[in-house]
């Protein structure tokens, strides 16, 4: 996790990398949240995705949730392996877990995301 | 027909108990009822039933994959996940929640809450039912986690019941959807053996109950589980008058064209 690393109020984060692209992923609470993982449908490289829309879905044992972009851009890469192996967003959703990177339309939209501060209250005050 | 706005500052749950209705009709009343719950910021609660024996598919599920047994029938995808349910004697349990109600939070306990109180409804009436533990449990006795079927799988929270030769058999099963601001959790307790469903019917609650001696009254468990939702909510009970997709305005016709739509019933 890195400083520069924002979140959504729907639970995604977005990392800004060199290259002009950011890293979009699902925080901890929100795989805690949604327990045991069975399916996800992930985006076409190439497509867009729209800030606050949703660009993929996530199958739990009980639940189906959408996944929202925290900011609007083009799909350049999926983690087309994690479908496969959905173990990997609980063990390090910060890292491997990581599930689209997106070239942002407005790179600064991400600053006006929460920084982790901000998240962690947040969740803290979300019901469990 | 009968119109109703939301306000905010009624603390009370309501529930619609609506007349049998059609595969796509029942899908779009139950979105509906998610921005119903967001629009008043309480938990709604929205108990149906089928006009035909049908099979509603998981968010994800293959339709290609319907057993051949099943495959005649009318078809229907639910927005929330899980297994298949073959749909017609069974009494559906919809309740939707606002995201920043205390049951909005983790998905298990919106699961528990509802499914608790049936079971405390039965075990006042003298029938023995149980919350499943999970795949750990003692229970988790003939239960194939990829199962096809939703009471061919078992999942923490689930409602079993004694079935006479020393398992428990899945009689309540839930699924959800969370949308951004509400979630929408699709219940289907198996009442009788469903006729249209051959080889793949699974015993209901009322012949599980004959089997303890117990004869139970379909409206009167609806009732008091009902009643022991609404206790759980710490809520007053709302009954509301007709049906939620026979109100003037609901906009539940036009939610009904996505889920008869057979790029959506086939999207897998």
């Amino acid at each position: 996790m890195t400083a520069a690393m924002r979140f959504a109020k729907s639970h995604e984060w977005i990392r800004p990398e060199a290259d002009g692209t950011a890293t979009v992923g699902i925080s901890a609470y929100a795989v805690e949240a949604l327990t045991d993982l069975v399916f996800m449908q992930l985006p076409k490289v190439g497509s867009r995705v729209e800030a606050g829309q949703s660009f993929g879905e996530i199958e739990s044992v009980k639940a189906v949730s959408d996944l929202y972009a925290p900011v609007s851009g083009e799909v350049v890469a999926v983690n087309a392996t994690l479908p496969e192996r959905l173990e990997t967003l609980g063990k390090d959703p910060y890292g491997e877990g990581w599930i689209v990177r997106i070239r942002p339309d407005d790179p600064a939209a991400v600053d006006t995301l929460l920084d982790r501060a901000a998240y962690d209250a947040l969740v803290a005050s979300t019901p469990h | 027909m009968t119109s109703i706005t939301p306000r905010a500052a009624d603390a009370i749950i309501r529930c619609w108990i609506d007349d049998p209705a059609p595969g796509d009709v029942n899908m779009a009343a139950d979105e509906w009822l998610a921005g119903f719950a967001v629009g008043t910021g309480l938990p709604v609660v929205r108990f149906s039933c089928w006009s035909a024996a049908t099979l509603s598919l998981g968010a994800f599920q293959e339709s290609a994959a319907v057993p051949a047994g099943l495959a005649e029938l009318p078809l229907v995808r639910r927005p929330s996940g899980g297994g298949a349910i073959l749909h017609g004697t069974d009494l559906t349990c919809t309740v939707a929640v606002p995201r920043v109600h205390a049951w909005g939070g983790e998905a298990q306990r919106l699961y528990d809450e509802v499914h608790r109180a049936l079971v405390a409804v039965l075990g006042a009436a003298g029938v023995e039912a149980a919350l499943h533990p999970g795949p750990d449990g003692p229970q988790d006795v003939a239960a194939e986690p990829d199962a096809y079927l939703c009471f061919d799988r078992r999942a923490r929270g689930d409602m079993v019941m004694p079935d006479g030769g020393g398992n428990w058999a899945k009689v309540l099963g839930s699924a959800q959807r969370r949308h951004r601001a509400a979630v929408v959790q699709h219940g289907s307790l198996l009442w009788t053996k469903n006729p249209a469903g051959g080889a793949f019917a699974h015993r209901g609650l009322a012949e599980l109950a004959a089997a303890q001696g117990r004869r139970l009254d379909r409206e009167m468990v609806r009732d008091r589980w009902l009643a022991a939702i609404t206790q759980a909510s710490g809520l007053s009970l709302a009954l509301q008058q007709g049906c939620t997709w026979d109100m003037d305005g609901s906009g539940i016709a036009a939610i009904a064209t996505r889920f008869r739509d057979p790029a959506w019933i086939h999207r897998r």
